[in-house]
C-alpha cells in the first residue's frame, strides 16, 4: 500500500518543474514520510503552484479557447459519426452476408462506408492531437490540467446528453454495443488519446519547425474541407440544433454559427503556424 | 516586514548553515514549533523569499539517503539577515513587559 501511495506521489509530482520535482522527491525520501503523507505533501505543493499559474491569462486562454469549445465540438462530432458508423455496421454486418461480396455494388457500398468511417476517425484524431498540442503550447505548465479538463468535457458531453436516435434506427441502437460502447470507444480512441499524446508532445517540443507546422496546417485544412458537410450536419441535426437547413441532395443552407465551426477546428493549426513563424530562431526549435 | 513563517524559515536556514535544504529546514521548523510544516508552504515561501532577494537557492548534489536525488540548497543573503534581525527586534520590542516574556526571562 505504501508503495502505491509513493507511486501516486511520483505521478502527481510530474506536474512540478524538473528541479523542484527532484528536490521534493529527495526531501520526502530523506525524511522517510509514509506514502500517504508524501502524496498529501506533493498534492499540496502542486495545488499551490497551479493556483499561482491560474492567476495568469494563458491557462484561461487555453481553457476558454480550446478545451471547452473544441471539447464540445469534438464530442458532438463523435456522437454524430458514431451514429453513422453504427448504422453502417448494423446494415453491413447484421443484414449482409459474405456471399453478397460477389456483387460489385455491395463491395462498392461497403468500401465507401469503410473509407468514410476511416476518414472520420482520422479527422477526429488530427483535430484532437492539434487541440492537445495547442493546449500545451499556450500554457506548458498547466498543460496536464487543461488536457484532463478536455477529457472531462468530451466524456461529460457524452454522459450528460441523451439524444434520441430517431425511430427508424431503433433496431440499431437497441444493441448495447452501438448505443453505448461505440460512441464511448470512438471518443476514447480518436479524441482523448490523440489529445493527451498532443499535450505530452507539446510539453517537450514547444515550437514546431515552420515547414512541418505549415504542412500540418494544410493537411488539416484539406481534412476539414473533406469533412465540412459532416461538421455542418452534426451541428444542425445534433442536439445543438444550430440554424440551418439540409436538402435531400445533401445541400446545406447554414447560419453563420454553423459556417464558423470549421474555423473553430482549424484555429489551433493556425496558432501553431503563427507561433512557429514568430520563433524561427533555431535555438528555440527542438 | 517579514511574515512569521518567513522568519521561521530564514532563522532555520541561518542556523543550519551549509546543511540548509528542504528536508532539514522542514525538520528544524517542526522541531521548533511542534507543528507540521507542509512541503507546499515551505517551497512556495522559499520562492517568495528568493524573489525578494532574502535567500538564494541552488540545486546541490545528490546523496544515497535521498534516493540519488539532488537537494535544493538554501543560503540566507545579507538582505535576509537584515530583514530577520528587524523582525526579531520588533518582536522583542513589542513583547517588552508582557507577562509571558517576563516569565521566560526569570531564571
Amino acid at each position: 500500500m505504501n508503495r502505491l501511495w509513493r507511486r501516486l506521489a511520483d505521478i502527481v509530482s510530474q506536474a512540478l518543474d524538473a528541479d523542484e520535482r527532484e528536490a521534493v522527491r529527495g526531501d520526502l525520501e530523506e525524511s522517510g514520510r509514509s506514502g500517504a503523507s508524501a502524496l498529501l505533501d506533493v498534492l499540496g505543493l502542486v495545488v499551490r503552484r497551479q493556483f499561482a499559474l491560474w492567476l495568469e491569462w494563458r491557462p484561461w486562454a487555453a481553457l476558454l479557447g480550446v478545451v471547452i469549445p473544441l471539447g464540445m465540438l469534438l464530442s458532438l462530432l463523435c456522437r454524430w459519426w458514431s451514429e453513422g458508423a453504427a448504422i453502417d455496421a448494423f446494415v453491413y454486418l447484421h443484414n449482409g452476408s459474405w456471399t453478397y461480396f460477389s456483387f460489385q455494388g455491395w463491395r462498392h457500398d461497403v468500401a465507401r462506408a469503410a473509407a468514410q468511417i476511416a476518414l472520420d476517425c482520422l479527422a477526429l484524431a488530427c483535430w484532437s492531437w492539434m487541440a492537445g498540442f495547442v493546449i500545451g503550447s499556450i500554457s506548458r505548465r498547466t498543460a496536464w490540467i487543461n488536457g484532463w479538463l478536455l477529457v472531462l468535457v468530451v466524456f461529460g458531453e457524452f454522459f450528460a446528453v441523451d439524444q434520441p436516435h430517431g425511430r427508424f434506427n431503433e433496431a440499431v441502437f437497441a444493441v448495447h454495443v452501438y448505443d453505448q460502447v461505440l460512441p464511448f470507444a470512438l471518443r476514447a480512441a480518436f479524441v482523448v488519446l490523440p489529445a493527451l499524446v498532443g499535450t505530452r508532445m507539446s510539453r517537450r517540443r514547444i515550437a514546431m519547425p515552420l515547414w512541418s507546422a505549415t504542412a500540418l496546417a494544410l493537411a488539416l485544412v484539406a481534412l476539414t474541407g473533406a469533412e465540412i458537410r459532416g461538421i455542418q450536419f452534426s451541428a444542425i441535426l445534433g442536439w445543438w440544433q444550430l440554424d440551418g437547413r439540409i436538402y435531400g441532395a445533401g445541400l446545406v443552407q447554414a447560419g453563420w454559427e454553423v459556417r464558423l465551426l470549421p474555423l473553430l477546428l482549424l484555429w489551433p493549426a493556425l496558432y501553431i503556424v503563427a507561433q512557429s513563424r514568430s520563433r524561427q530562431s533555431p535555438r528555440k526549435v527542438i | 516586514m517579514l511574515g512569521e513563517f518567513e522568519y521561521l524559515l530564514i532563522a532555520a536556514a541561518a542556523r543550519l548553515g551549509d546543511e540548509a535544504y528542504g528536508a532539514t529546514i522542514r525538520e528544524e521548523i517542526e522541531k521548533a514549533t511542534g507543528t507540521a510544516c507542509s512541503i507546499g508552504a515551505l517551497y512556495t515561501t522559499l520562492d517568495r523569499l528568493e524573489n525578494k532577494g532574502l535567500l538564494k537557492t541552488t540545486m546541490g548534489e545528490a546523496t544515497p539517503q535521498r534516493g540519488g536525488r539532488a537537494k535544493r540548497e538554501v543560503k540566507v543573503t545579507a538582505k535576509g539577515i537584515e530583514a530577520a534581525t528587524e523582525f526579531y527586534e520588533a518582536v522583542r520590542r513589542v513583547s517588552r513587559g508582557v507577562t509571558w516574556a517576563s516569565q521566560r526571562a526569570r531564571p
